[in-house]
């Protein structure tokens, strides 16, 4: 074997290399397919048996639609109900239907209506969100266009449920295929999965309403936070949806070919607190752990500055969200006071941090400014599984950090067997009180009064919101950058010509 | 050599068995109980028990096992319970971008690795020499991830020569889909040629000082005839079972490089799989990749009568 010879091979490798390169330009102009990059693949596309929130983020509201929807502002809207009404003593539903057919072909009618909510509510139904339907005692179809829901009493985060993969039209004749081939009345159509990298919807070109812009759209999985930033960096996708890394966001902001995108979650980062052990059950206790803290440090901290701080367990994006950020400002001296008060002097808590980022990085600064007011902490960074067991389904924990990404998940404050351990029977009735309630306006005062009372009960503290971070090529419109409900809403997305 | 053949094959046979039960037993130890981090926090005390039923997590490790091996016996390796399809056929999709890659990892070494190797012995102690055995020092210390990141940055994301990642599918795009495994195998096959042609070069510089070569070149060769005719045959038994090893290697580091270039192999399934604690498909998939390394390793010894006959006689 010659020097030359050996060259030679190399030379050869470099060409077919550089061979294999071309022709990979496409046309930029009048784009008509994107293709967006996710970090989670969903398992399986049956939203009927996984609560993976991968399905509905690919499905709902594309290729699955319920009677309303949720919009970019949390709030409910008409979809497959064109409009509806509630009786006097708020038990009864009924709505008006939209003419439309599913993607098979099939007309959609009450009685699709019937069945879907059947199959959620039914007799063995396997349904991972069947308890947020359970107010609903019978549905009927009235005629082809009109459906009543007949509830046991009435309930006002019902609708809210509605717009959510619990709430979508199936199709009977397709629902036996329903892992592998998802089948709706949506704008989009699914086409094709490839496992492990992609999913493929295709518009649908009898689609009922105002059509979508695009005509294909291909989510591609990636896994990995850098393999994901590099693929939009190479131009391979063209839009990130939901960047789990936000330190990977500096390669994008102030660069023009790319736009950042920093929207609202439901997902309240919560430092709980175990008010089961003592002396957390102190309420100067758990105020001075609130005091202690500097929401902005752990904000920039934990999240690199993306982030909205909150002061109570609603976002934003609730009907009834109150500002109360301001309770409880930074102030070490009035911690230690507090704490002084309570006569407490040694204080050690140990604080058990579930794998994520927000959490582990978070709880390091929770426990030096806590330190800094004079309580030991004994951090432990531990699995899901042990997070499962030690903190959620036991009491073997003083603090932990997790984002509580459920919508609408107030009514937690009412239940003392949760895994924080507060009982205030007041909240409990006020809670009762507030999910029975017609009247928005007299619902949502409720409301707010339970968000002021588990504040100053310092229940938990409430770090921050954490945002939903996407990034997009430049050009592209009707991107929604919040996240009210599961939907990664793409209906409305476009290439500018 | 039926003896031969014969006793590799009980071996064969006593180590898949041994496979199983390690990466059963592995993975029953695990803490945590998979049925609750399946239904997470929306589990119920009815959901968690009729989950469990499922799995058969009431039943004794000893019969689930029995089960699961009686299952594998009859090459079901059953269905897995997040998206019930069955974990064989999902397995033997992933093969098929995680086979190729090897394959291509493997052959790419090789083809550098043995040329270099040998040139490197025949010019011992001169420039090429030094040239090639640096430059395998130098492929020896980077790591394959880094290498492909380091790939990626300026063939993917400066230049956009390859794409960054992902697998268009064999039979959507197959140019594309060779296109896209070409720098995770040139990852790999950095790593592994490096270390393939240190052996090479060794192997061979030995055999250049047994007796039988002193014997050809006695006879009139020159050292390069001698070198082709009598060296690279007895230099290639100490090779090919680095080979084997490397390909039990490149199976393993697979693993990192599909999730660099975010390949549907076999090593993204069983990361998945653990981060959904997909349990029966981690234990098919670790049992799958276990049982292609034995089978690497049966075909590399049964290959060595064919190369060296002295074996045959043993």
């Amino acid at each position: 074997m010659k020097l030359r010879r050996f060259v030679a091979l190399i030379s050869v490798m470099v060409l077919l290399a550089a061979a294999c390169g071309g022709g990979a330009e496409t046309a930029v102009s009048a784009q008509k397919d994107v293709t967006i990059g996710l970090q989670l693949e969903p398992p399986t596309l049956d939203l009927t048996t996984s609560p993976a929130a991968g399905i509905p983020q690919v499905l709902l509201y594309n290729v699955y639609e319920g009677l309303v929807k949720l919009d970019e502002a949390g709030a409910i809207q008409p979809l497959l109900a064109e409009s509806w009404e509630l009786n006097d003593d708020g038990t009864e539903y009924t709505f008006s239907l939209v003419e439309a057919q599913f993607h098979n072909s099939d007309p959609f009618t009450a009685d699709d209506v019937v069945f879907s909510i059947n199959n959620v509510i039914g007799e063995g139904s396997e349904h991972p969100f069947k308890e947020t339907l359970s107010s609903i005692r019978s549905v009927e179809a009235v005629d082809d266009r009109t459906v009543r829901i007949t509830l046991s009493a009435f309930s006002a985060n019902l609708l809210f449920f509605l717009t959510q993969g619990q709430g979508v039209i199936l199709n009977q004749n397709a629902i036996a295929d329903i892992a592998t081939n998802p089948v709706g009345t949506g704008p989009f159509m699914f086409d094709n999965q490839v496992p492990g990298d992609s999913i493929t919807l295709v518009a649908n070109p009898d689609y009922w309403g105002t059509p979508a812009p695009l005509e294909q759209v291909t989510y591609r999985y990636i896994n990995d936070p850098n393999a994901l930033n590099n693929a939009m960096l190479a131009g391979d996708i063209d839009i990130l949806a939901g960047v789990s890394a936000p330190e990977l966001l500096e390669s994008f902001e102030g660069n023009s070919d790319f736009e950042v995108f920093t929207g609202l979650t439901n997902g309240e980062v919560t430092l709980a607190i175990n008010a089961a052990n003592p002396p957390l059950d102190d309420l100067r206790v758990r105020q001075a752990i609130n005091t202690a803290i500097d929401g902005q440090a752990i904000i920039d901290g934990a999240y690199f500055g993306y982030g909205t701080p909150i002061g109570s367990h609603t976002t934003p994006l609730d009907p009834y969200y109150v500002d109360l950020t301001d309770v409880y400002p930074y102030d070490p001296d009035a911690a230690r006071a507090l704490l002084a008060d309570a006569g407490v002097e040694d204080l050690t808590l140990r604080i058990l941090l579930p794998p994520v980022s927000y959490a582990t990085r978070g709880g390091e600064i929770v426990a030096s400014q806590l330190e800094d007011v004079g309580i030991n902490v004994e951090i432990s960074n531990v699995e899901w599984s042990v997070w499962l067991d030690d903190v959620f389904n036991g009491d073997n924990y003083d603090l932990s950090i997790v984002a509580h990404v459920e919508p609408r998940d107030i009514g937690q404050y009412g239940n003392p067997d949760y895994y924080w351990a507060y009982d205030n029977p007041d909240v409990a009735a006020m809670l009762a009180q507030a999910d029975a309630e017609p009247d928005e306006a007299t619902r949502n005062a409720i409301y707010s009064d339970i968000q002021r009372q588990i504040t100053a009960d310092a229940a938990n503290a409430w770090l921050f919101l954490l945002p939903s971070l996407s990034v997009t090529k430049a050009g592209i419109s009707g991107f929604i950058a919040n996240a009210p409900g599961l939907s990664l809403d793409i209906t409305q997305l476009a290439f500018n010509p | 050599m039926a003896l031969f053949t014969l006793r590799r094959l009980v071996i064969f046979v006593v180590s898949l068995w041994a496979a199983s039960v390690i990466v059963f037993a592995l993975l029953s130890v695990l803490p945590g109980d998979p049925a609750s981090v399946i239904l997470g926090t929306q589990a119920t005390p009815e959901s968690l028990a009729s989950l469990r039923a499922e799995l058969g997590l009431d039943r004794s490790v000893v019969a689930q096992y029995l089960e699961w091996s009686g299952d594998l016996l009859r090459g079901d390796l059953g269905t897995s319970y997040i998206n019930r399809l069955s974990i064989g056929g999902q397995i033997v999709d992933r093969l098929s971008v995680t086979i190729p890659l090897a394959v291509m990892g493997i052959a790419l070494a090789v083809l550098v690795a043995v040329p270099a190797g040998v040139l490197a012995a025949a010019r011992h102690r001169k420039t090429a020499d030094t040239v090639i055995s640096t430059l395998s020092q130098l492929g020896l210390a980077v790591p394959a991830f880094w290498a492909g990141l380091v790939f990626v940055t300026f063939l993917a994301v400066r230049w956009r020569i390859f794409p960054a990642g992902g697998f268009p599918g064999w039979s959507d795009d197959f140019l594309g889909s060779l296109k896209a495994l070409v720098l995770p195998a040139v990852s790999l096959a950095l790593v592994q040629g490096a270390i393939l042609s240190r052996y090479v070069r060794s192997a061979v510089l030995e055999v250049m000082n047994e007796d039988f070569i002193r014997t050809a070149r006695a006879k009139g060769l020159t050292r390069t005839e001698a070198l082709w005719r009598h060296g690279l045959r007895n230099a290639a038994i100490p090779v090919v079972t680095i080979l084997g090893l490397q390909l039990a290697a490149l199976l393993a580091g697979t693993v990192v490089i599909e999730s660099v270039f975010v390949l549907p192999g076999l090593g993204n399934l069983l990361l998945q799989a653990i981060s959904r604690r997909d349990l029966l498909l981690v234990q098919g998939a670790a049992f799958v990749i276990a049982a292609i390394i034995l089978l690497v390793n049966l075909v590399i010894d049964l290959s060595y009568p064919l190369i060296d006959p002295r074996v045959r006689r043993r």
